[in-house]
């Protein structure tokens, strides 16, 4: 254990480990191009550079890291979230840019990026082996009933009418069903376009809805002055004040990123609405972006369970990781830990560099990061929409997908303006599709029988906590109106 | 802009679940089918778009102005010219069209523009291996 964390601190791997934050950093913050994309791109590099194992997973994980951090640096200060999870950053951390405090929330999102990723680090090497038996308890009955509990719950936190948010939710699930169906081989709501087969890309959908409605905004009032970028100080107090959000959202976020498919978005939605219960509602501020945070650290690091111990990639993120520990010999499964505990050690080594390195490297860069919203607006704008529409084109080379974008963009903009949150539309597009498919894979295994979502302690678990949870909320509404 | 979105979601749900129909399936080994997941979807956001209809929904239009129209129509001929022109030329035109709308200093902005188009092109075609359309 020791000998894998000593390997960590070597001079090499402490430069590799600052390399890869620093350009995870800048490709993570192109809108659209996210950690995954970041990651996929920058692993051919990785590999190039001919290293020993335990270097190649420093770089790596240094970059994944890197890469989260610049996407919450795009999603806080242009409102533009390159992954699911970082949307629910989005409400709050955009809200702070402007009021003019995008610098404060760029260094609380640092922080607790670090705190939920380092505690979480600890988490995977205490419970790795525990945890991985708690996943493989969730069969297609227990995730049908996750999802509808992360539904039902969730789709309202992000403030306003109840209401409003259950229609972005169903908007976001109808917009999960275009596309072709595995399991009938029909395609649906593609009206014969071929484009359509695979679906509406997350990326189009959420560079649509959020960057380019963002744009259309900002031309109501084209001659409008950019406000004036005030230099962040770093305060103790606002990071320790927020000490209890970040805890709680490390635990929520390790413990749902355990569950493969879902964890990162579940994580960070519930962090940030158990934070707005605790808070009685209030207001979050700079706790709004400590909370999802915390949790998609979390959960990054949660997510490594599944695959560390099963050899199960339980995200985007993680399958990409598990192709390159393939390619330099590492073949996770159950018997990694207990034939490479040395590896083990030097991943778990990697991760803390990664993440010391990276607050080390971010806090003081706060103040270069919020310059971008000194750039003038008749320029950042034009900006903006380049990076969209490069971000959209480069997923499936396709001119198809920007018109779609566009399309997505006016859809964005009317639902903007009509008081509808966008953060709903995004969880019922993510969980959509695992939501459908775990229903009908439970229907498929008991032949029809509906009793089969109720067979196992473990699902009536979740069936009577998501009706409590619908209960109290509805308590509390009656009760303040 | 509530009841025209309110106006137009009722109508989207009802299309929605009436296509919805048409999906159909042989397999036995799928009891639910295609079609179930959807028509719930869209019977939900019907009910839902109608409650919204009864709760004095507002019927005040945004600010649209010809800006507005003029971007995503910018956007739709971008599509068109992009695989001709190439991306260097046809996203300075964008990002310049765009510098416009927002009444920046056009001779400055078409430069920026050309220049920004350049670098992103240079950036994902040679560094990251993402290749963009050269065109002609």
């Amino acid at each position: 254990m020791a000998e894998g964390l000593a390997l960590a601190l070597q001079p090499l791997n402490l430069a590799l480990a600052a390399f890869g934050a620093f350009v995870g950093t800048l490709v993570g913050m192109l809108p659209g191009i996210g950690p995954i994309n970041a990651i996929a791109i920058l692993i051919p590099l990785a590999l190039a550079l001919d290293l020993p194992p335990e270097s190649v997973l420093i770089v790596l994980t240094a970059i994944y890291y890197g890469s989260q951090y610049g996407n919450s640096i795009s999603t806080i200060l242009l409102n533009v979230p390159g992954t699911a999870s970082a949307t629910v950053t989005a409400i709050d951390g955009y809200a702070l840019t402007q009021r003019g405090e995008g610098g404060s929330a760029l260094a609380m999102s640092a922080v607790a990026s670090f705190f939920g990723g380092t505690l979480s680090i600890l988490g995977l090497a205490l419970f790795a082996p525990l945890l991985s038996s708690w996943a493989l308890r969730f069969g297609p009955a227990e995730y049908f009933a996750l999802m509808v509990l992360a539904l039902s719950v969730l789709s309202s936190l992000s403030g306003g009418s109840v209401l409003k948010g259950a229609m972005a939710t169903l908007l976001g699930l109808a917009f999960a069903t275009v596309g072709f169906d595995p399991n009938s081989a029909v395609a649906r709501y593609t009206f014969g376009e071929l484009r359509l087969l695979d679906g509406v890309d997350f990326v189009v959908l959420t560079i649509g809805l959020f960057a380019i409605s963002e744009v259309l905004i900002a031309l109501e009032s084209p001659h409008a002055k950019e406000k004036p970028v005030t230099v962040h100080r770093a305060k103790l107090t606002e990071w320790f004040s927020a000490k209890g959000t970040m805890l709680r959202g490390t635990i929520i976020g390790f413990l749902v990123g355990v569950l493969p498919g879902a964890g990162g978005t579940v994580a960070s939605f519930a962090s940030y609405a158990a934070e707005k219960r605790f808070n009685n509602n209030q207001p979050l501020g700079l706790k709004g972006v400590a909370a999802p945070e915390a949790a998609n650290n979390a959960a990054s690091t949660g997510a490594m369970i599944p695959l560390l111990t099963l050899g199960v990639p339980g995200s985007g993120t993680t399958a990409v990781l598990l192709g390159a520990l393939l390619a330099i010999g590492i073949q996770p499964g159950p018997l990694f830990l207990t034939r490479h505990p040395d590896l083990f050690w030097a991943l778990v080594g990697s991760m803390i560099v990664g993440n010391v390195v990276l607050l080390a490297l971010n806090l003081p860069l706060v103040n270069v990061f919020i310059r971008i919203l000194s750039v003038p607006r008749w320029f950042l704008h034009p900006v903006i929409v380049v990076l969209s529409v490069v971000a959209v084109y480069s997923v499936n080379r396709s001119t198809f997908d920007i018109g779609l974008m566009a399309l997505l963009g006016i859809v964005g903009y009317a639902l903007r303006k009509s008081g509808f949150p966008l953060a709903p539309v995004v969880l019922g597009f993510v969980l959509g599709g695992l939501m459908e498919k775990s229903l009908r894979r439970a229907m498929a295994i008991s032949g029809g029988g509906w009793e089969i979502l109720f067979s196992s302690r473990l699902a009536v678990a979740i069936w009577v906590f998501a009706v409590l949870c619908l209960f109290a909320s509805l308590w509390r509404r009656s009760d303040r109106t | 802009m509530e009841k025209p979105v309110a106006a137009f979601l009722s109508v989207g749900a009802l299309g929605y679940v009436w296509l919805a129909r048409g999906f159909e399936t042989g397999f036995i080994a799928d009891p639910i089918g295609p079609s179930a997941f959807p028509v719930a979807i869209g019977a939900l956001l019907l009910a839902t778009s109608v409650t919204l209809w009864t709760k004095k929904p507002s019927g005040e239009l945004p600010p649209v102005s010809w800006r507005h129209v003029a971007l995503v129509a910018g956007l739709f001929v971008y599509v068109a010219v992009l695989d001709r022109l190439g991306f260097v030329v046809a996203t300075t035109m964008l990002a310049s069209g765009v510098v416009a709308l927002f009444s920046g200093p056009i001779r400055r902005g078409v430069v920026l523009s050309f220049l920004l188009s350049l670098s992103i092109f240079v950036l994902f075609t040679y560094v990251l291996s993402i290749p963009l359309p050269r065109g002609f």
